[in-house]
């Protein structure tokens, strides 16, 4: 007996529900920012949705999706926009008020970090990527990733003693 | 005193808790792959050929959409543009709605010919912000239009997809089989996609797409529209709106022209001191536009939310300084997205001051014209590898350590030093060209920047993924300079040399043509062989690596030294005829290449011809 391959629908939905909390992250990292970070998210699985049905869903989707949250998240106008945003758009209303205010602090003490440093540091430690796995997210050389992290774990260090 | 937390594990529960939210599905423009191909597995419903009115596509750099009017957008390649024109964007529910998408062919050839399903383009609805959407698709013979350059083939709308059992996410048999478009009330994005290959079905392929949104409102009629190409704007429009959506025309147009000088004096005094000078201003805007597409001008807007402070930014205080808020207009352009950017909206602000119209870009103040490293490489036309090689140089040249640096950034040309509130373009007169400029960020806020040019030197990869070989050698051998004064003024000639028996002793070295294995990385000296020189006297070393580009490794220098070195014990090196002097006899010596590998591949070599040495 054969087991039919899902619909890219049915394919989406779930590398939707299987991924989200990772790409969110590393959004997230890259930002810095709630509001930034979930837009980017969002907008990484739209590409993915429009593209559903010349996906090759039987190979990981991950390490796509995280490159193209990191192209929207540099884009130029975005990056522009986001001035703007900061004034116009509060951060998502499914996040309570709660983590806003635990954000805000870590916010501040994550801000000394370059978003590379940031992205190499927390998705090692969070999401358990290999430094082969960011560095692909982030377009740069394994060497490089763990010369972020180290820099960011310094700084880190840094600011607490 | 509470101890502080771990801020990764801190961001661990926070981000989790974030994050909780989920993707949220949202409606987007729909861009199907390779219809030809994808689509035989969709149920196909009904195919209904709408009779419906041709009309005119517009051209490609004024895409926009009036009130009552032609809603238009056009995206192209290097072969095809593709448009979509429809006749207005609002209409009632019993208004038939009669999309045109045309292909145009630009290519380098007369004609050409395009292989495709049933039909090159087609069609697909989306509803804004809800689930109903005809997905479109179409049968799958491999058949050919024929299309002369600059000529275009016209579609009507047609309705394809497969019927929805629940009318939430789509329509009815009935509805598929009105060969009349019709919507109900909503916001509905029509897109046209253009999927053909050249040469044969299968071969090289081409697909664009693009969409118009259009309103469906109760109570609304579409009303008679002006000729899509009519210069005049819609009567709904006032005099000041017209005025703004012109002078963004304008802007658009020379960009898409490719004339920035146009586009400068269009800008107000703020706009131009924030780009910091006409040649940034250039270069900054032909970099981002190479890799967006076709602009798409939205109608000015007087909403007060885009008019707020907090919305306009920096450049709120200047706009309410220097001109007539109470005229001024927010005229968004979108752009759609093209690979490697997100589809982008600039929100450009345009008001009357004493000088007349001018507009406000969408910029901050001491970032415009920069991109963020390494993302921004491509921005720059610089691959990865070269890209990081521009960063390493930037920071060598002003003795800065990368690793200082929290975030690096690439930045536009920076102009000659004109004066940024002329409207002049100042055109640059350098020997050097402006690869990138690099801004190091430091985590105290301070910043350095350091720009890389290229020019007259050895071959390196700051310059080219692919840098051809500067060779080095001894030429003909040693001059002197025996006449009066130096050259040019005085006259080089060949050191004397002896002559009949004192010279039968030399032998030369001369080697057609030899691969040398360029090897791993580290400083290399190939032994070519040797030579027995008459008296110590070079006359010739000379070698070529015939059009030869570090392609599969790179040197660093990118250059490749011919030198000889004598085998008896004591003899100096060889530079020139002066220090080195004579030798009594003959005196052997080895012939080398030198040259120092930074990246390699196994195979690669070095193709040396013409080894002359003697």
């Amino acid at each position: 007996m054969t087991v039919p391959n899902p619909s890219p629908e049915a394919a989406f939905q779930r590398a939707a529900e299987e991924l989200w909390t990772t790409v969110y992250r590393f959004a997230l990292a890259i930002t810095n920012d709630l509001s930034d970070a979930d837009d980017v998210a969002q907008e990484a699985f739209a590409r993915l949705w429009t593209r559903r049905e010349s996906v090759d869903w039987n190979e990981p989707i991950l390490g796509w999706l995280l490159v193209t949250a990191r192209r929207i998240a540099v884009d130029r106008f975005r990056r522009l926009a986001r001035t703007l945003r900061f004034a116009a758009a509060p951060p998502p209303a499914a996040i309570d008020a709660h983590t806003i205010d635990r954000f805000v602090d870590l916010r501040a003490e994550l801000a000394r970090l370059s978003p590379r440093e940031r992205a190499s540091i927390l998705m090692a430690a969070v999401e358990g990527l290999s430094a082969e796995e960011i560095g692909a997210a982030l377009g740069i050389t394994t060497g490089a990733v763990r010369a972020a992290a180290s820099r960011g774990r310094a700084k880190l260090a840094t600011d607490r003693r | 005193m509470s101890a502080r937390r771990d801020p990764v594990e801190e961001w661990r529960e926070v981000s989790a808790q974030a994050a909780a939210g989920g993707y949220r599905a949202r409606a987007r423009t729909v861009g199907r792959g390779m219809v030809g191909r994808s689509i035989g597995v969709v149920a196909f419903a009904v195919v209904a050929l709408v009779a419906g009115l041709l009309v005119r596509a517009l051209p490609t750099t004024g895409p926009a959409a009036t009130p009552g009017g032609p809603v238009t957008a056009s995206v192209e390649d290097a072969n095809f543009r593709l448009t979509l024109t429809t006749p207005h964007g609002t209409y009632g529910p019993d208004d038939p709605i009669e999309s045109v998408a045309s292909v145009t062919y630009l290519g380098p050839k007369a004609s050409e010919t395009m292989y495709h399903a049933m039909r090159p383009m087609g069609f697909q609805i989306e509803e804004v912000d809800s689930k109903r959407a005809m997905g479109g698709g179409m049968d799958q013979p491999c058949l050919r239009t024929a299309v002369a350059n600059g000529q275009s083939v016209s579609l009507p709308f047609e309705k394809a997809g497969a019927i929805a059992d629940d009318p939430a996410t789509g329509f009815d048999r009935a509805w598929y089989e009105d060969p009349v478009l019709r919507l109900p009330t909503g916001t509905w994005r029509i897109v046209a996609y253009l999927d053909v290959a050249l040469g044969d079905c299968g071969g090289e392929s081409h697909k664009l797409t693009v969409d118009n949104v259009i309103r469906v409102v109760d109570g609304a009629t579409s009303s008679p529209t002006p000729a899509p190409s009519s210069p005049t704007a819609p009567a709904s429009l006032s005099a000041d709106a017209e005025t703004a959506l012109e002078i963004v025309r304008k802007y658009e147009d020379a960009f898409a022209t490719d004339h920035a000088e146009q586009a400068w004096p269009l800008l107000s005094r703020w706009s131009k001191t924030v780009t910091g000078s006409s040649a940034t201003f250039a270069d900054a805007e032909h970099r981002w536009r190479a890799t967006a597409g076709s602009p798409v001008i939205a109608d000015p807007s007087r909403d007060p939310a885009l008019l707020d402070p907090a919305f306009l930014g920096e450049r709120a205080a200047d706009i309410a300084a220097s001109a007539d808020l109470g005229r001024a207009y927010v005229v968004s352009v979108r752009r759609p997205e093209v690979d490697g950017a997100a589809a982008a909206t600039e929100n450009l602000v345009v008001a009357p001051t004493a000088d007349g119209w001018r507009i406000w870009i969408d910029a901050t103040a001491g970032r415009y014209g920069m991109w963020s490293y390494p993302d921004g490489c491509a921005a720059f036309e610089l691959s990865p590898r070269r890209c990081d090689a521009v960063v390493d140089v930037a920071a060598d040249n002003i003795s800065y350590d990368r690793a200082n640096a929290s975030s690096v950034l690439l930045a536009s040309d920076p102009g000659c030093g004109s004066d940024p509130l002329t409207d002049e373009i100042v055109l640059c007169t350098r020997s050097l060209s402006f690869v990138a400029g690099v801004v190091f960020e430091s985590a105290d806020g301070t910043s350095v920047r350091s720009d890389v040019f290229c020019g007259p030197g050895a071959p390196t990869l700051v310059c080219s993924d692919t840098p051809g070989i500067q060779i080095v050698d001894l030429h003909s051998g040693y001059w002197d300079v025996p006449c009066a004064g130096e050259a040019p003024d005085g006259c080089a000639t060949p050191v004397p040399f002896p002559t009949g028996a004192a010279a039968d002793v030399g032998r030369e070295l001369r080697i057609a043509s030899v691969d040398v294995p360029v090897g791993p990385i580290g400083h290399h000296e190939v032994v070519l062989g040797t030579a027995v020189l008459v008296n110590g006297i070079a006359q010739e070393g000379t070698f070529t690596v015939n059009d030869q580009l570090q392609d599969g490794f790179l040197l660093d220098p990118g250059i490749v030294r011919l030198e000889l070195r004598s085998t008896i014990a004591g003899r100096p090196p060889f530079d020139n005829i002066y220090s080195r002097g004579t030798f009594d006899g003959p005196e052997e010596v080895r012939v080398f290449l030198v040259f120092d590998v930074a990246e390699a591949s196994d195979s690669a070599v070095l193709h040396v011809q013409n080894v002359l040495v003697k």
